[in-house]
């Protein structure tokens, strides 16, 4: 199973009612659930109608080996445009192989002129960075993958 | 008289109001805690470009923890935008916004918003909302205006601080009981955006087009010529209007 292939199912949970998946075969299990945004208080919330849930991936290795390596995808919670840096001039928040905790910021998505920087939920390695800089990132795609430490 | 549901801290001089917000509510600062200085040496607007901040403007920072998701998080753009056009107004101030965050009068900028948010990937922790308005004292850059070159006399900025937080406080509670509903149509009302031609500069050149509405989101919708319509989204394009 490869990442793309990963990221479909993730885009049809995300479309979906289901809440989690569970998929085994020979080489992989994958596990994916919904993050815990509570509907159940929807009356607090402005508006009535709330799309689509986003989703947290957490790729499982079929055969624990002796270092449990967990593979986590960070997804964009919103529509925007994806920044590496915090300004123009500045280094990357991050790059592949840095080694985070987590609160850590990671990028920036902007809407609308406002900018939304996203923390890492996990601590971790960074794997893999999805998307360029600059480029608009869709609701729920992925733009990380992080193996989880700890 | 500033609303006691706001914690405010008096700065002289501070690099940004937003940066120092920002890192309050990364320690864990309430909701209502409000960062004001007398200038910044180091004013931001959108991705690093400088905030000119001379002695004489309102500059701060407003630190929200809304119970919202954080895709509905630009919203907070247009209630912002909306209290500044209703606190302004109500002084007899002839206030417009050019979308989206702008504030300006008779073409001129008086003003701008810069919301920065902080957020796992699935919840908002934070909104840091930075406001400047230029209030006394020539306006500090060109082609801008200021409160005292509208009312034609200096200006108390404390009142005009209280009075645009008394209207955060109004129209944010108002916001999270009954949706962006009123204050879209309060921000359709003071937008000069609204009705004008645009030209929208893309990667392809720029092309003209209607501004006729503006989107939940915040997003604008235009016309072409063809009067084929469709949603624009500030950071997509760049706006051209006078």
């Amino acid at each position: 199973m490869n990442l793309d292939e990963i990221k479909e199912l993730i885009q049809a949970l995300s479309d979906s009612n289901l809440a989690e998946l569970e998929l085994e075969t020979d080489k992989v299990r994958l596990y994916l659930k919904k993050a815990v945004v509570s509907t159940a208080q929807e009356g607090q919330r402005p508006e009535e109608t709330f799309p689509r849930l986003p989703v947290t991936g957490q790729v499982l290795p079929a055969e624990p080996s002796e270092v449990q390596e967990e593979t986590v995808i960070i997804a964009a919670p919103m529509v925007g445009v994806f920044y590496r840096a915090p300004a123009p001039d500045a280094p990357p928040y991050v790059e592949v192989g840095d080694r985070i905790a987590e609160g850590q910021p990671l990028c920036i998505i902007e809407a609308m002129k406002m900018m939304n920087e996203i923390e890492a939920d996990v601590a971790g390695i960074i794997k893999e960075i999805l998307v360029e800089n600059e480029q608009p990132v869709e609701y729920g795609q992925p733009l990380f993958v992080v193996e989880k430490l700890g | 008289m500033i609303d006691p549901f706001f914690h405010v801290h008096c700065l002289q001089e501070v690099d940004s109001t937003n940066e120092r917000a920002k890192e309050l509510a990364r320690q864990g600062a309430p909701e209502g805690t409000v960062i004001v200085a007398a200038t910044q040496w180091a004013g931001r607007g959108r991705r690093g470009r400088s905030w000119s901040s001379p002695h004489g403007g309102l500059y701060f920072s407003l630190i929200l923890r809304p119970p919202i998701s954080p895709d509905l998080a630009p919203q907070l753009v247009l209630v912002t935008a909306a209290c500044l056009y209703r606190a302004l107004h109500r002084r007899g101030l002839p206030v417009s916004i050019k979308w989206p965050n702008d504030l300006v009068a008779g073409g001129k900028k008086l003003g701008g918003i810069l919301v920065e948010a902080g957020s796992a990937s699935q919840s908002l922790s934070f909104l840091v909302v930075g406001v400047g308005v230029n209030i006394n004292g020539p306006p500090p850059i060109e082609g801008g205006t200021s409160i005292e070159a509208l009312a034609g006399s200096p200006q108390q900025k404390e009142e005009i601080l209280a009075d645009i937080l008394g209207e955060m406080k109004r129209t944010y509670f108002a916001y999270l009981q009954e949706g962006i509903g009123p204050v879209l149509a309060e921000y359709r009302r003071g937008c000069t955006t609204l009705g004008r031609e645009v030209i929208l500069v893309g990667p392809k050149g720029g092309a003209p087009a209607k501004a006729v509405d503006i989107g939940e989101r915040g997003e604008l919708f235009v016309e072409d010529l063809d009067g084929r319509r469709r949603s624009v989204f500030a950071d997509e394009v760049s706006l051209r209007c006078g």
